[in-house]
Formats: C-alpha cells, structure tokens, sequence
C-alpha cells in the first residue's frame, strides 16, 4: 500500500472515529428524559401499574445505575473491540458423531460447525466418520446462508456428503430408532448410500413457505452388515431393501401454506427426476398434506391429518411410499408396507392438561404427560417396492386395501428440539377384518407430523 | 324500565355504574330528610320534627341514543395492527441506554441477588442499521473472585417495531390468537381497552397468553402482561410467572419501557439456586435525531 493512501485511509478512520465520538458525546445529553411525571389521568393510571409491577418483582425493575455511563460510551466508541470475544462471529463448536444402522454398524466421527447463518459468511459445517460395518467413510460439508427481511427469510443451503439415509422420504426423527437399533436391533428402516451434491434455497414468511431444491447424487444399494445389538438380540429385519443404482438429478419443489382463516396448514412437496436432467432415473414423485390443531376449550386439542402421494412416470424403490411405524399407522411395523401411491387420514384428540394434576395425584413436575386417543386409515397400493404383487387401485386404492386402527398415546413435550415435539408411547390395534394383535412403540414426533414445520417458529 | 320524563321512544336504562346523576328527585327528598332531621324550617315555626323540602337539585339528565355502530374487536385489531405500523413508520432512527439484568434466589425465603448485568448503548437506524456498544458488565455474586468466563453478547436487531410488544397483534399472527375485550377504562380524554388474548393452538406451550391495554387515541399498545399455561420446557422451568412488558411515553412515541420476567426451576441448580429473574430495562432514548451513518461503521483502530 503506498503512502498516500496509507494516509487517506488513517485520515477516514480518524474522521469517522471523531464523528462517532462526537455523537456518543451529544446522544446522551440530547436524550429524551422521560417527561416530567405524566399527571394526567393516563399517566397516572400506567405510573400506577408500574409501580406495582416494580413492587412485585423488587430489586430487578429498579433502574440501572447511569453513573459513569456517558464516559463509557465515549470510550466504547472509540474502543469497539473491547468488549468484542475472540470467538465472536465464528462460534466454533465441536462434537462428535455417533450412530447405528444395520448397514453401517456403528458409525464413530466428529464434525464442527463455525459461523453463524446469519452471518456475512454464513454458517459451515462439516463431520466425518467411519462406518465400520462395511468400512467406509461417511460425511460431508454443508452451508448455511440466511438473511432476514422484515417478516422474510431467505435460506440457502449447500451441500456435498456422502451419507447413509432412509429409502423412506417420509421418515422422520432417526435418533430413537438408531438407539433402538443398537440395543435391541430393533431397525426396520431401510437405506440406501447418497454421493453428491444438492443447493436449496428457501423462502419463507409467517404463512407461506417456498422451497426450490436441485440435487445431483449417485444413489447406490447397501446390504445389511450389523446383525448384532448390545443385548445380544438378533437383527429383527436381517435384510436391506435394495435401492436402484444411477446417478440421480432431482429438481424438487415445496409449498407450506397456512390455510387463511383457518388452523390449517397444508403443505404440497413435488420432485422431477428424469431424461431432461440427465438423471438414470425417471419419475415423478408428488405429496399432498394437511393438519390442523382445534383447541377445544383449554383442555382438549383435536389434531386432524392428511396426506396423499404418488409416483408416477417411473419406479424406483427410493422415490415409493411406505406405510407402516409411528409417522404414519402405528399399528404396522415400520415401512411394512410400500407403493406407489399412498393415501392416509388420521384422527387425534389431546388431552393438553395432565391428567395427574387433574386427578390432584403426586408426580414429578419436570414429567407432565399428556394422554390422546387416535383413530386412523390409510392404504398404499401400485407397484409395490418390496418386490410382492402390485396392489390395485387408480387414483383411489381398491376397498379392500385400507387398513384402519385405534389406538392410545402417552406423551411427553420436552419443548426441544421443536415446541411441539414429543416423546410418545403408543399402543395401536388395528380394526376391521382379519385385523388381530395390538403393537407398542416409542417414538419422536411432532403434533403435526404429516406436513412441515415453518422454521422460524 | 322507561322513566316518565325521559322523551318519548327512548328507553333508559339504570345500572349501577350509572350512578347519582339517575336519582329521582323524590329519593334525593327522602335523603336529605334523613340527613338534616332537627333542621329547623323557616317556614314553619311550630317545634319538633319538619320535612324539608330540597327542589334545587332536581336533575334530568337527556338520554342520547347512539346510532353509530360499536367497533368491532375485529375492527379493534385492524386498527392496533395499523397504530403499530404507524409508529414504526414515524420512526427513523433511535439510540437508547438497554440493560439486560439477570437475578437469581436459591429457595422461595431467600432474596434475590445480580448474577449478571449489561448496559449497552444500542443505535438503530432505518432500514437496516444497528450498532450495539457494551457499557459497563456486572458479574453478580456467582462470579465473584472467579476467572472470568465467555464475554456477555447482548444483541439487538435494526428492527424498531418493537416486536416483543405487539406479536400477538401482528396481522399474520390473528390467525393463531383468540381476542375478546375484557375493559374499557375513560383515563381523561382517553379511551383504554383491555384486550385478552389466548392461543389457539395448545399443542405450542411457548405460544403465551396475555392482557394488553391499547390506548384508543392512536390505537398503540402501552402495556401487555404474558402468561404461560405451561411450562415451555418443563425438564428445566417449572414455571413462569407472569411476564411484564411496559411501553413509556417520550416525546411523541410509546417505545419499550421494561421487560420483567421471573421463572421457577424444576430442579434447584448449584449455586444458582431455584428462581431465576430476567429484566430488560431501556432508557435514555434519543428519537429521531438524524444519526450518521458513519455510527454504524465499526472504526478500526489505526
């Protein structure tokens, strides 16, 4: 840098710095004090409520002590980094990976994040780890990019990995499954290995959400490799759904929509993959869903839910649909069921309040449950990825594929990591006929587990 | 129950709140005959008890019927919602002295004590500018004698609507509310309504309840009081007790007063104890001054 502008530049620091200070000098004294005590009837009414505010929580509404504070913020200004943190703006965190599946066997890494979202550089994170079932490496790196206007978000995400993920779109949380797994070999969930890349940019508002995704991955089979679990129990599924191997191009589309004037939240995912992308794969894979939550009272909430899928043009196992596990019939294990189209309604009433404190029973106050009855149907029918008969039906499957259940729910709502997540215990049965034997699960859910969660909530 | 005097086809009816104005002459008699009973009467000279006979005060008072319509709560709220607005638009830049205090108390008996307290200068400007300064930082009794830990970062958006204050009124959120007016209070030339409003959704425990009082002269919200039906997170809070947010006049603006929170652990903690107390105090403001934007560039040291 020469000299000459070495100068200009110290001479604009300098000016702004005495500007800065300048202001800091003059904001305080040209402050507007509250004005003399408000002696109108309004003043008088607020100053009073005030004062009993202030009486009621004592010492913490008592005004802050200003001594001092016009010289702290003339040197605050001309000292910003003062009170700035090393770690300020980059937020550097560290943490290990830990998972099970049967395909990876236990998969042990670490990962870090640095950045924040919202930040001028956004958020990157990155992990590894060693699958060691099969010995392979696992992992990737994404970012984060996010900007906030007005009411307005606008996200975009990066992301290249190589990761282990369910054949099932729908599936949701996977931490209690994986701990199932490992203690119990209790694993229904079949996976295939995704290689590549994907960019989504997000736009999002209090009532409508719109989400663009292109992803470029070559999707490739994996065989089951850990048969084993911690209690020496026996795999329950010993087998791995194969995916179709190719390389995927996939442009995906998404609508969350608040339904005005009313609760109900809808929700409309798209994904094209074929020719015209380059893709090994074709089809079209299409999901409408939509919830709602009734308050009744203070007492009972009524959750009413919704969807229905299809895949059309092409097949492949990883773009079917699968019925079976706590998301969609409780009654059926996990993914016992698949298709090409799926249709599914169900039926819930919460009884918000805990029923110990309304029966003035002791428990314990970090534990409140809650208690539902559920009543649902649904059915999958076409080509059926498992390989059996394809299952009849057009739009609508035929009459005698529903499948239908009623069932009970313990819940318990941690308020993390979402607000309306809970820990559930369920006990389904189905009904109709030929329907025998009841099932229990465990399961990590949210109150509308059918359609999407707007982010920002 | 239609009174004689009052004009024909107009019905008036009496409630409490209406008061003395309504007192029929003859009940005003009869009062100021118990009132005086060994008054003498001038007209009368003959001894003992004599009525007295009050007729100077006889009031009629007209009875007005209003033909305009009430305000509807829905009305009520479009018109909270364009006040807010409003006063957000009035605003173009704003610097004020925030303090983010923090207390703690190990059981019910104890008192509380400072855990932590920042004071920051905070500019704002329009449409994106902020810049927070930390003046001065407290560590409480906790901290005492201990190497210091992570610098506090208190953080304020550029927004200057003032959020906190008027969420549940924001038009995109009526749709999750249930509002009904629980008041109306005349403060001089004032109209104040209390407006309650509750979640509709109960599946969202952090969605809290609350009472406002909106001042109908500009339609801004001067004070909200939250409630949580439930804790939010009730493996660590057990409950939070009401939550005080209070707006003050400067100059022509209602801005953000105060924010006071106290919430009761599940489990008392070490040292921290079983409450925690959380206050947002802001002072000193500065409106409208026209700040530079050379304020919000952070001056490098050279």
């Amino acid at each position: 840098m020469s000299a000459g502008k070495s100068a200009r530049m110290s001479a604009r620091v300098w000016g702004a710095a005495l500007a800065a200070l300048a202001l800091a000098c003059a904001a305080p004294a040209r402050a507007q004090q509250p004005d003399a005590p408000d002696t109108s009837a309004l003043g008088r009414y607020f100053d009073a409520l005030s004062d009993s505010s202030a009486a009621r929580f004592g010492g913490l509404a008592a005004p802050a002590d200003t001594a001092g504070l016009d010289s702290a913020r003339v040197y605050a200004i001309a000292h910003p980094a003062r009170w700035r943190s090393a770690r300020d703006g980059r937020h550097l965190e560290l943490g290990p990976v830990f998972d099970f599946n049967r395909v990876d066997g236990p998969v042990l890494g670490g990962g870090f994040s640095i950045g924040q979202p919202a930040r001028r550089l956004g958020r990157l994170s990155a992990d590894v780890a060693d699958a060691t079932g099969p010995n392979i490496a696992l992992g990737g790196a994404r970012w984060t990019r996010r900007l906030d206007r007005g009411d307005t978000r606008w996200e975009l995400r990066l992301r290249g990995a190589r990761k282990t993920e369910a054949i099932d779109r729908e599936q949701g949380e996977h931490g209690l499954a994986a701990i199932g797994a490992f203690l119990f070999g209790n694993d229904r969930t079949h996976y295939l290995q995704r290689d590549g890349a994907r960019v989504r940019l997000s736009r999002e508002g209090h009532v409508l959400r719109l989400v663009g995704q292109y992803r470029d991955e070559l999707e490739s089979a994996r065989a089951t490799t850990a048969t084993w679990s911690a209690f020496g129990r026996r795999a329950r599924l010993p087998y791995n759904l194969p995916a179709a191997n190719g390389r995927a191009r996939e442009l995906a589309g998404e609508l969350l929509w608040r339904v005005p004037g009313s609760p109900i939240v809808a929700q409309l995912q798209h994904a094209t993959s074929g020719e015209a992308l380059n893709s090994a794969f074709e089809y079209r894979r299409t999901r409408v869903s939509a919830g709602a939550d009734v308050a009744l009272g203070r007492t009972f909430a009524l959750v009413p839910q919704a969807e229905y899928g299809a895949l059309t043009t092409g097949f492949v196992p990883q773009a079917a649909f699968f019925l079976g596990g706590p998301h969609t019939l409780r009654s059926l294990p996990a993914d016992s069921l698949g298709g090409t189209r799926l249709a599914l309604a169900r039926l819930e009433l919460v009884l918000v309040r805990d029923p110990f404190d309304l029966l003035h029973l002791p428990h314990p106050i970090m534990f409140p449950v809650q208690l539902a009855a559920f009543a649902a149907a649904g059915a999958v029918w076409g080509r059926d990825p498992y390989g059996g008969p394809t299952r009849p039906g057009g739009d609508w499957p035929h009459a005698g594929g529903w499948r239908s259940e009623v069932g009970l729910s313990l819940m318990y709502q941690p308020g993390f990591p979402e607000p309306t997540t809970f820990v559930r215990f369920n006990w389904a049965a189905p009904v109709g006929p030929g329907a025998h034997g009841s099932k229990l699960t465990l399961a990590l859910t949210r109150g509308l587990d059918l359609v999407g969660v707007f982010e920002r909530e | 129950m239609p009174l004689p005097d009052t004009p024909e086809g107009m019905n008036y009816t009496m409630r409490p709140r209406d008061g003395l104005p309504a007192l029929s002459g003859i009940v005003v008699t009869a009062l100021l005959t118990l009132a005086a009973p060994g008054r003498p009467a001038s007209s009368d000279p003959s001894p003992g008890p004599t009525l007295a006979r009050e007729d100077t005060m006889h009031t009629s008072v007209p009875e007005v019927v209003v033909h305009a319509p009430r305000v509807t709560l829905d009305e009520i709220l479009d018109r909270i919602a364009r006040g807010e607005r409003r006063r957000d638009s009035l605003l173009v830049d704003e610097a004020f002295v925030a303090t983010f205090r923090l207390m703690h108390a190990k059981d019910d008996r104890s008192p509380s004590t400072l855990l932590d307290e920042t004071v920051s200068q905070v500019y704002k400007k329009k449409p994106r500018l902020v810049r927070t300064l930390v003046l001065r930082h407290t560590r409480g009794d906790l901290d005492q004698g201990r190497k210091p830990r992570a610098r506090v970062a208190v953080n304020f958006r550029s927004d200057m609507s003032e959020e906190i204050v008027n969420n549940a009124f924001r038009p995109d959120m009526r749709r999750r509310y249930r509002y009904r007016i629980v008041g109306r209070d005349i403060l001089g030339d004032h109209v104040v309504y209390r407006i309650r409003f509750e979640p509709k959704s109960l599946l969202d425990p952090t969605l809290p309840s609350g009472l406002v009082w909106v001042d109908t002269n500009d339609f801004v919200i001067l004070r909200q009081e939250l409630q949580y039906d439930r804790s939010p997170v009730p493996l660590f809070v057990r409950d939070i007790d009401r939550v005080v947010i209070e707006r003050r006049r400067v100059g022509d603006f209602w801005v953000l007063g105060r924010v006071l929170m106290r919430a009761d652990l599940t489990v008392p903690l070490p040292r921290l104890g079983k409450h925690i107390e959380m206050a947002m105090l802001f002072d000193q403001y500065a409106l409208n001054r026209g700040l530079p934007d050379s304020l919000f560039t952070p001056v490098a040291r050279p």
